[in-house]
């Protein structure tokens, strides 16, 4: 049961960051109702450059927290123009498979950069393991959480208070009665990917530190959590993504410890494929989007 | 293919309903389609007759009630065992096979197309089976696009598009053919040749129930008119019982209000 | 043949099995991200067949086949309601899901004084059937090239028969295609099992061609590039993803130019294309175009295609 304890406030607290990425997903998609697999590359791209000038040239953690960002909002906008924008918006599946091969050129770019070389990603808060009785709280997972949450209010502030949002959400809703009230959907995708960098270069950033390395397979592993949370969560469902990221990161913890390393991603995809099946519009979704 | 000469109706519905959530599309209606020739159904916007339509060819499940087809009970089967007794139909937002040749189009749909073309065949954009590519291109020629067979389907203007829809509907040799606005986003002139072929068709034999907007089309078609109101039939009868109808100038005038 | 030659030539049809598996998936209107998931079933039926329990390698194609195919009905019936973007991430979901599992399975027995058998991470070695048979690189290409052209003696039936044309129908418009008394259900199960079929057969060759196998070699990144060659080859014709596949290994991977460049090559190549293009170079449009070409110089040979008529 204390075991069950530890692990559930593990998963929370790594959960929170896989809510942020199944918000990057599910926040592009409601406005562009086409699929961006590039986001979890945006974000290694991000990583990888502010954790290089780091190492390189200046150690300071807001530098490189501000080249992370800065790198991911020109990559994403790239993405968008190239993969988005450029590509007819009536065929869904051509932005996907063009998304698909701008990742891979990202990933290539990586290792020949790199030399398939992982670069070391320190702890940045130098937190110490908290403990709390026969509960301990790691102290890069706690800052992360932290990180997350406070990511988190804001966006939810940004998306229920702003015009911005008001837009967002218009576009998420429908997209033709946006288009007559005067929304330049055009502008508002293009925040949208702004805004989605901002925040995954932010928490891509500490969850590398979390793992202690970036490797250029941070990419997919990232789009993979992003994804399997929107769907747990229910596509164009800002809660939802939400709750999935909670959701993911407890079942995931629990599989690590009860089943062994080995089962940790097998019960993660158990499990999505399992909702796909039973319960395709996940746990708030509307389930009125499809492609 | 199912044929019962007895003396059930051709098409009957008994309490049907169908919500969307708290919107009732229609509401306990009941109908009868039993004559030959054309009958209309009419009503103003969002008075549920597609909702009837995709009810009643399996598209939608209805909430309640029941669908029968010369006294089988056809509710809520799915939409190809329902076409697979000889319904055909159109549809509002036009749905053809956009990136297929007319051709294709029509000998998809057939009942008795053999299971393979010959080589030569498709390079001339001829079916094997003779019987098979006759009866598609008589399709073609009686709704006028016998010259444009081997086109894909998506490069006809939207008229041709309508009639390659009507040709496809054809084609399964049906003995219903629900039509819904067939001549929508049509020019006058072109709806003038949309009603001739109409009348033409159901003078061939299928009956014919047709959901149209325009006005003077219905009234001159229709033998039998069926008016719907919130998903209930407020009125029927022939043009001119249903035209004189308080009931029906109501509800198209009530509907004009709102509009303004 | 170079010993070279051979080895990208076999890669190149082995990779066409996946190619061809989601090609067929594509036109009947579903998007997979996982036909790797039986390229992978197939692989380890095939090694399991012929190194563990002894059987020679036409059964084992056989098996392959219809296991694969087995369950790919079985996910396609689980998976058929899911529209567009859902069907595509089930899918993923399930290719991991097994990939999963490979890298979890560890079973092995003692064949001739070695232990043989899938060994989670470490992969499945010594699948040695074709070395303790003497069949040389070149005769196994024979063997691939053989099991490929039954596959594409199948497209070519296919894009001829109704069932093609049915397969199409319920991409073009699914409600349209169940109003003129298709099932789409049934057909998209059809397609789903055939799919895993022909994956199948890739994965049991592929095993048997690189003696050991692992399950990195299922990973998504196969089943997107399947994705990637039909999308750019074009969805008009199965020559579509066969050009696709030939572009990337046969271009990319076997011209020294490229090396160490290939994915960058090739990634801005298929972003480029489906920009202009975005249902691949073959497109629907242009194969009709081909065939309304072919029949006027049919029609009129001495002319050779005039411009005059047919306008």
């Amino acid at each position: 049961m204390l075991d069950f304890f530890q692990n559930t406030l593990d998963g929370a607290m790594v959960g929170a960051s896989y809510a942020l990425l199944g918000l990057g997903f599910t926040l592009t998609f409601g406005v562009m109702r086409r699929l961006n697999l590039s986001y979890g590359p945006t974000i290694m791209m991000g990583v990888y450059a502010g954790t290089a000038v780091s190492l390189n040239i200046y150690e300071s953690l807001a530098l490189a927290l501000a080249v992370s960002v800065l790198i991911s909002i020109i990559v994403g906008l790239c993405i968008e123009g190239i993969c988005f924008r450029a590509v007819r918006s009536d065929n869904p599946l051509a932005s996907m498979v063009s998304a698909f091969a701008v990742w891979m050129v990202l990933e290539e770019i990586i290792i020949l950069l790199t030399w398939g070389r992982l670069f070391p990603v320190e702890n940045p808060t130098g937190l110490a393991t908290l403990i709390a009785g026969p509960i301990s709280i790691r102290g890069d997972y706690l800052f992360l959480f932290i990180v997350a949450v406070v990511l988190m209010t804001l966006l939810y502030w940004m998306l229920f208070q702003t015009t911005f949002g008001r837009q967002v959400r218009a576009v998420g809703e429908n997209p033709k009665a946006a288009r007559l009230m005067g929304i330049d959907i055009g502008r508002v995708s293009r925040q949208i990917f702004v805004l989605t960098s901002v925040f995954g270069g932010l928490v891509g950033f500490f969850i590398a530190a979390s793992m202690h390395q970036i490797t250029p397979g941070f990419g997919l592993w990232a789009t993979v959590k992003g994804l399997v949370v929107m769907i747990l969560g229910g596509i164009g469902s800002v809660p939802g993504a939400v709750l999935g990221g909670f959701l993911l990161g407890i079942v995931e913890l629990n599989a690590l410890w009860y089943l062994g390393g080995g089962y940790r991603d097998l019960v993660a995809f158990l499990l999505l494929f399992l909702f796909l099946v039973v319960r395709p519009r996940g746990l708030l979704g509307t389930g009125r989007i499809g492609v | 293919m199912y044929k019962n000469p007895s003396s059930s109706p051709l098409l009957e519905i008994e309490g049907l309903s169908k919500n969307f959530g708290a919107l009732y599309a229609i509401d306990h209606l009941d109908l009868h389609l039993d004559s030959d020739g054309i009958t209309g159904l009419i009503g103003p916007n969002g008075a549920g007759k597609t909702t009837v339509f995709n009810t009643v060819t399996g598209i939608h499940k209805p909430t309640s009630g029941r669908v029968l087809y010369r006294g089988l009970d056809i509710t809520a089967w799915p939409a190809h065992r329902v076409a697979n007794l000889g319904v055909a139909r159109t549809f509002q937002n036009l749905k053809i096979f956009k990136r297929l040749t007319v051709l294709d189009n029509i000998l998809g749909a057939q009942t008795s197309l053999p299971r393979m073309a010959s080589w030569l065949g498709k390079f001339r954009g001829k079916a094997a089976d003779k019987t098979a590519t006759d009866a598609a291109e008589h399709a073609l020629v009686m709704v006028g696009l016998a010259d444009r067979q081997g086109s894909l389907a998506q490069e006809l203007p939207l008229g041709e598009q309508r009639r390659l829809e009507l040709a496809r509907a054809l084609a399964r040799e049906p003995d219903l053919l629900m039509l819904d606005e067939p001549a929508g986003g049509m020019t006058p002139q072109e709806t003038e040749d949309m009603a001739q072929l109409i009348e033409k068709i159901a003078s061939s034999g299928p009956s014919v129930l047709l959901i149209e907007h325009k006005m003077s089309l219905v009234m001159s078609l229709c033998q039998n008119i069926i008016v719907l109101n919130f998903g209930q039939k407020i009125a029927e009868g022939d043009p001119g019982v249903v035209q004189s109808d308080p009931a029906v100038r109501e509800a198209y005038l009530g509907s004009e209000r709102d509009h303004a | 043949m170079s010993e070279y030659m051979v080895s990208v030539l076999s890669l190149i049809c082995i990779e066409s099995f996946v190619a061809l598996s989601t090609y067929l998936l594509l036109i009947t209107g579903q998007i997979s991200f996982g036909q790797q998931a039986y390229f992978g079933i197939g692989a380890y039926i095939g090694a399991i067949w012929t190194a563990m329990l002894g059987l020679d390698l036409s059964t084992a194609i056989l098996a392959g086949a219809i296991i694969a195919g087995l369950v790919a009905a079985g996910v396609g019936l689980m998976a058929f309601r899911l529209g567009g973007l859902y069907y595509a991430i089930a899918t993923l979901a399930f290719s991991e899901l097994v990939r999963q599992i490979w890298i979890n399975l560890i079973y092995q027995v003692p064949v001739a004084g070695f232990e043989v058998g899938p060994k989670g991470a470490e992969g499945f070695k010594d699948i040695r059937y074709v070395i303790e048979n003497d069949i040389s690189a070149i005769q196994y290409l024979g063997l691939i090239a053989l099991c490929l052209g039954i596959v594409l003696i199948f497209f070519i039936v296919l894009e001829r028969s109704r069932l093609g044309l049915s397969l199409r129908m319920v991409e073009n418009e699914e409600t349209a295609a169940a109003s003129v008394g298709i099932n789409p259900v049934a057909y998209k199960i059809a397609a789903a099992a055939i799919a895993g079929a022909i994956a199948g057969i890739g994965g049991v060759l592929f095993a048997h061609f690189m003696t050991f196998i692992d399950p990195r070699n299922f990973g998504v990144m196969l089943g997107v590039h399947s994705l990637a060659y039909g999308m750019i080859g074009g969805l008009g014709t199965f020559l579509g993803p066969l050009i696709g596949v030939t572009i990337d290994i046969g271009l990319l991977e076997s011209l020294r130019v490229f090396s160490g460049y290939r994915m960058i090559v090739f990634g801005s190549l298929v972003a480029l294309i489906l920009i202009f293009r975005p249902r691949g170079l073959l497109d629907e449009k242009t194969v009709h175009r081909f065939f309304q070409w072919v029949r006027k110089r049919l029609d009129n040979p001495r002319r050779g295609g005039s411009l005059v008529d047919d306008v």
